[in-house]
């Protein structure tokens, strides 16, 4: 086994690790932090099946950012819904055989990873050609578009231009995900594309992409609004 | 409440760790790793058009730019599939183990939608 392989699966496990370990803890820090008071947003669903329901419209159609800025849903909807594609089509080196259920998408063909990286360049854009939003974009902000980008590039690069031999890249990865190490692919632009896509994964637990976790816990959206018909008590605030 | 916690901790865990855990629940640890062994043409049959990591990447573009000046331009060269099948006789053994392990359609062959008759016999 190389240096190199050895390196790469080293860096991979610390890297899961600390996505795992990071995610997983933000998860529980989420889920017990108290929420005292009855703030769900108004007009807000009195049933919880409403709630649920709106928390999928949340998640499904990001409807809050559709009711307040069109643009930056479109580019963030697109993206978010090619990415969604893209880890479904990613499945095929993670599970020894394609499960059943995601055959169908890979069926069609549209060039889903431009669909991918154009709504990030207009992100970045926004985010440079609007005062307001470039007045509040902080570094790290423009570094996760960037990161984004880079592993879209990298991955239309081994899909369209200088391809990629896919049964090597799954028998690295195959071993893995079942623990026995393979050799890793010599191909400098699949090198690449994994090692951008392990900094995201180390990089996801502190920052702001931890919206993925997070949406389902925000109290203005997931709260049923009957302050009325039950009184409202947290576990700490519950007396005896 | 810490019930509630609990539950949407398991469920971000199962989400995130799908692949071992499929991978550990399945019980083809031992064989699935290894890319598949494809069953190579007679070698006094000659060289392939393109040296075999090549291939291994690109075959596809090879047929799909064939098909075009095949059907659009009628310029018939190398790359042909009909080509291919004079050392590589038989889909099962040769396509559809690496496809089968990647999980990709090969696009050329009428029971995948394709327009080829696939070539099935060794002999």
């Amino acid at each position: 086994m190389s240096g190199l392989t050895l390196f790469y699966t080293a860096f991979t496990y610390i890297a899961i690790a600390i996505f795992l370990y990071g995610f997983l803890t933000r998860i529980w820090k989420y889920a017990t932090t108290p929420s005292p008071l009855k703030i769900p947003l108004t007009p807000a669903p009195v049933q919880p099946a409403g709630a649920v329901y709106r928390i999928i419209q949340e998640v499904g159609f990001f409807k809050s950012l559709f009711y307040s800025n069109r643009i930056i849903w479109l580019a963030g909807y697109l993206f978010h819904l090619a990415l969604a594609i893209v880890l479904i089509k990613h499945a095929r080196f993670f599970f020894a055989s394609t499960p059943v259920a995601f055959h169908w998408i890979t069926t069609f063909e549209i060039w889903i990873g431009f669909i991918m990286l154009l709504p990030l360049l207009l992100l970045f854009l926004l985010r440079l050609v609007i005062d307001r939003t470039y007045y509040i974009s902080i570094m790290m902000d423009y570094l996760i578009l960037v990161l984004l980008m880079g592993i879209a590039v990298t991955g239309i690069l081994t899909k369209y231009f200088v391809r990629t031999d896919i049964v090597s890249v799954k028998q690295f990865v195959m071993g893995l995900v079942q623990v026995r190490p393979e050799a890793l692919p010599a191909d400098p632009i699949f090198i690449i594309h994994f090692t951008l896509v392990m900094l995201l994964l180390i990089y996801f637990p502190f920052s702001k992409l931890m919206h993925a976790g997070g949406i389902f816990f925000s109290p203005t959206r997931n709260q049923v609004d009957d302050p009325r018909e039950l009184r409202h008590e947290t576990a700490w605030a519950a007396k005896g | 409440m810490k019930m509630r916690a609990i539950i949407a901790f398991l469920a971000f865990l199962i989400v995130l760790t799908l692949p071992f855990l499929v991978s550990a629940g399945s019980g083809n640890i031992l064989q699935s790793v290894q890319a598949p062994e494809i069953e190579l043409p007679d070698p006094e049959l000659g060289e392939c058009v393109e040296d075999v990591s090549y291939m291994r990447a690109n075959h596809m573009v090879l047929l799909k730019e064939e098909r075009e000046r095949a059907v659009r331009h009628g310029e018939r060269g190398d790359y042909s599939l009909s080509n291919c099948f004079s050392c590589h006789t038989n889909i099962t053994t040769f396509c559809k183990r690496c496809h089968d392990y990647a999980g990709v359609k090969p696009g050329c062959f009428e029971i995948e939608e394709g327009c080829h008759y696939a070539p099935t016999s060794n002999d």
